[in-house]
């Protein structure tokens, strides 16, 4: 199409621009789908692989949470009532001394 | 249970369950059904190992851990071992370590020797620094307030001052670590 | 030049962007699709996304990831029909922008070089419309193929 004028390359190139660019044109109804399809491609494999890897994280993080209040919460209970226990057979002793020495 | 268990006539002999105090055997029973998620009485490896954490075992070698659970887990009910496939290389006969449960006896028998084997230091040390808020190297009244709290009880003031003033030999205003492993441990 | 061009009438060169034509979009369609031209402008098209700075591809994950973790959209056809929906908005947003403070010029492929065309869309927000660079590569090659399948049939030009 060498032969072209410059008046048909512009007529050429406007009617290109409707063809691809205008309402229900080529861009709109094929073109971005294609876009588009392109750039999802094997991200919701992706989206669910990482889903997936979160929430075994988060059930470990529960079930190390669970196990790490549990320690925490058994060596308080322990020491500390028997700090307390032996506070409390000091002050018995020391009652009962008192009595006998009245 | 009592607060101290009464000493084993022949502890050499006696099983480790045995050996341990009835606040262990306890702790350990608490273990198991914390972790016994969907109440079959069994635990699977990684069950195991949260209930091992429980109880203050968390830096275990995952090739320990998997020796203890084979010596005492059995193989899942219904478990059979996979059928062999033409020209594929025959499957393993025993079952792995996802095949086996560990029933509550077994993990007593394993938990109660690590409880066993264990220094009674590590458990006051960690203990010590529970009640020490702060890391300031003393535990001091306010430290036992917040414990108080924690556990939901209600001790009145002059009896946690006592508590400390009693082990704070320097009067330095709390118990230091070797003091607090004092009241524990009859040196 | 294939055997059976599509007669474009002159009229056709000098359609408004809204102009609807189905019955010659069509024609013109099934021939580019019959002579393998759909392919070669598609191939344009992905190659030029690729290769645009601004990393369109990367910028419609993004968007699509938050969608799916925020919960908007929780299937996959649902994701892609809701991406398409954002990309022709954006799309159209910046081509509305380059109009309003463009030298107002719609057709014609030359670009009239009304500065940043993919910051358009309003709302704040990266856009996704399709680069300009890219709809020049698309339209280039397009031109191409449209000269090979369709001929203006200039019987009655006006001049």
């Amino acid at each position: 199409s060498a032969h072209q004028s410059a008046s048909q390359k512009k007529a050429l190139d406007s009617f290109t621009h409707w063809f691809v660019c205008g309402d229900k044109g080529l861009m709109e109804e094929r073109l971005m789908q294609v876009a588009v399809d392109h750039a999802l491609n094997g991200l919701w494999d992706e989206f669910q692989a990482a889903e997936q890897e979160r929430k075994r994280q988060e059930e470990l993080e529960k079930s190390w949470a669970i196990a790490r209040k549990y320690r925490e919460y058994s060596l308080r209970v322990k020491y500390f009532y028997r700090w307390h226990h032996g506070f409390r057979n000091r002050q018995r002793i020391k009652r009962m001394k008192v009595e006998r020495e009245k | 249970g009592s607060r101290f268990a009464p000493p084993v006539r022949n502890p050499e002999h006696a099983e480790p369950w045995d050996q341990i105090s009835d606040e262990h055997r306890n702790e350990i029973n608490d273990c198991f059904h914390l972790f016994d998620m969907n109440k079959d009485e069994q635990l699977d490896f990684s069950e195991f190992r949260y209930a091992l954490q429980a109880l203050g075992f968390s830096n275990l070698s995952r090739p320990d851990l998997i020796a203890a659970f084979k010596s005492a887990a059995r193989p899942r009910p219904g478990w059979t071992p996979l059928p062999s496939l033409p020209n594929q290389p025959p499957p393993p006969s025993a079952p792995g370590v996802v095949d086996l449960r560990l029933s509550r006896e077994g993990f007593q028998a394993v938990a109660a020797r690590y409880v066993a084997a264990r220094d009674p230091r590590e458990e006051l040390l960690k203990t010590f620094a529970l009640f020490d808020r702060g890391g300031k190297g003393i535990i001091t009244v306010d430290d036992l307030r917040g414990v108080v709290k924690e556990l939901g009880e209600d001790v009145p003031d002059n009896e946690l001052h006592s508590m400390v003033e009693q082990f704070d030999v320097e009067a330095k205003g709390g118990v230091s670590r070797e003091e607090f492993l004092g009241i524990f441990l009859d040196r | 030049m294939s055997q059976t061009p599509v007669k474009v009438p002159p009229s056709a060169t000098s359609y408004t962007p809204a102009t609807q034509d189905a019955d010659l979009r069509s024609q013109i369609n099934m021939q580019l699709h019959k002579e393998g031209h759909v392919t070669k402008i598609q191939d344009t098209l992905l190659h030029s996304l690729d290769a645009h700075p601004t990393n369109w591809p990367s910028a419609v994950q993004t968007h699509a990831l938050t969608l799916l973790r925020t919960g908007e959209v929780t299937t996959f056809p649902a994701l892609v029909r809701r991406v398409l929906e954002d990309v022709r908005h954006d799309t159209a947003a910046a081509n509305a922008a380059s109009e309003t403070n463009g030298s107002g010029e719609t057709n014609g492929a030359s670009t009239n070089g009304n500065g940043n065309k993919n910051g358009a869309t309003e709302g704040g927000g990266g856009s996704l419309a399709i680069p300009e660079a890219v709809v020049e590569a698309v339209l280039k090659t397009t031109r191409e193929c449209l000269d090979s399948v369709c001929e203006v049939d200039d019987s009655s030009t006006a001049g």
